[in-house]
């Protein structure tokens, strides 16, 4: 079946430049006006903190091991002329301390690759946000703002579903 | 301004394409083709540009308004001359050129002069 388009009440170009809009906006400007209003709205510092905080709220206690009285320790600093004495008897706590320092290295490092991971997961979090609603921010971005869908008025709930799921904690954790 | 030729004689009107008999035209007639899609584009990069201009550039703000005059200028000033043919009972001939506006508005009544002067002289 042939379809003539000039017997369309309109332009046909009407009907490109209108196509070619909703995939500009789709493709290009609504993402970028979402990741820019993101910015501006200070959501990145606010996701990181957040991020931050809880997973300073993991953090393992410093102290590990209970500490032993240290006999030759006590000896020698109430009689410093028995040094040699005091010598002979070992710390007890010189291994727990260095296994202490040892577990509190390593803790800090989970920490630094954890906390390292925030700025990624928050992208995640927008990226997946963006993927989700590619309808509704294409329609607000080419309405410049006159269509406002809901979800993008109350974005704060939806970003925070999508730092959640399993994609965003993988990205966060590695 | 012309895109092409147009050139007029007695009998016939040839552009850079076609020639035309001018005893078979019926109506001679310009239109802005592009005039709906070039409001369209400055409304639209016009809107876009006014809600969301606290988050853009200056020079994207620039851009667009260059966009949105442009088209503007463009669907005004771009028209396209319309030859209707008598023979195919008021169906359009051809779009036969592509100019300015202004320019082609002011060749329609040396055109339509023209053919009544063709269809005069076959009469007789």
């Amino acid at each position: 079946m042939s379809f003539d388009l000039s017997t369309l009440p309109f332009s046909p170009l009407l009907i490109i430049v209108g196509l070619g809009y909703a995939a500009v906006s789709a493709a290009a400007t609504g993402p970028e006006i979402v990741r820019r209003e993101l910015e501006k709205s200070g959501w990145y510092a606010t996701c990181q903190s957040e991020i931050q905080t809880s997973i300073q709220a993991t953090r393992r206690p410093d102290q590990l091991i209970p500490q032993v009285p240290d006999i030759g320790g006590m000896i020698c600093s109430a009689y410093p002329e028995l040094g040699n004495l005091c010598q002979i008897i070992p710390d007890p706590n010189a291994a727990a301390r260095a296994a202490e320092a040892r577990a509190r290295e390593l803790e800090n490092a989970r920490i630094a690759r954890a906390t390292s991971g925030a700025r990624d997961a928050c992208s995640c979090a927008e990226q997946i946000f963006i993927e989700e609603q590619r309808l509704s921010v294409a329609m607000y971005a080419a309405s410049g703002r006159l269509l406002s869908p809901p979800v993008l008025t109350n974005r704060g709930a939806a970003l925070n579903r999508a730092m959640n799921s399993p994609l965003c904690k993988q990205e966060g954790s590695s | 301004m012309i895109f092409g030729k147009l050139i007029l004689t007695e009998t016939v009107l040839h552009t850079h394409r076609d020639s035309y008999i001018l005893e078979g035209i019926k109506k001679v007639s310009i239109s802005r083709p592009f005039l709906s899609s070039g409001a369209m584009i400055a409304g639209l990069a016009a809107t876009f540009g006014v809600g969301f201009a606290d988050i853009l550039y200056s020079g994207e703000l620039m851009a667009l308004g260059a966009v949105s005059l442009s088209s503007s200028v463009f669907g005004l000033s771009i028209a396209q001359l319309r030859l209707i043919s008598r023979d195919l009972n008021g169906a359009q001939a051809a779009d036969a050129v592509y100019g300015t506006y202004r320019h082609l508005n002011r060749e329609r009544p040396i055109i339509s002069a023209a053919v009544d002067r063709a269809k005069a002289g076959g009469a007789s």
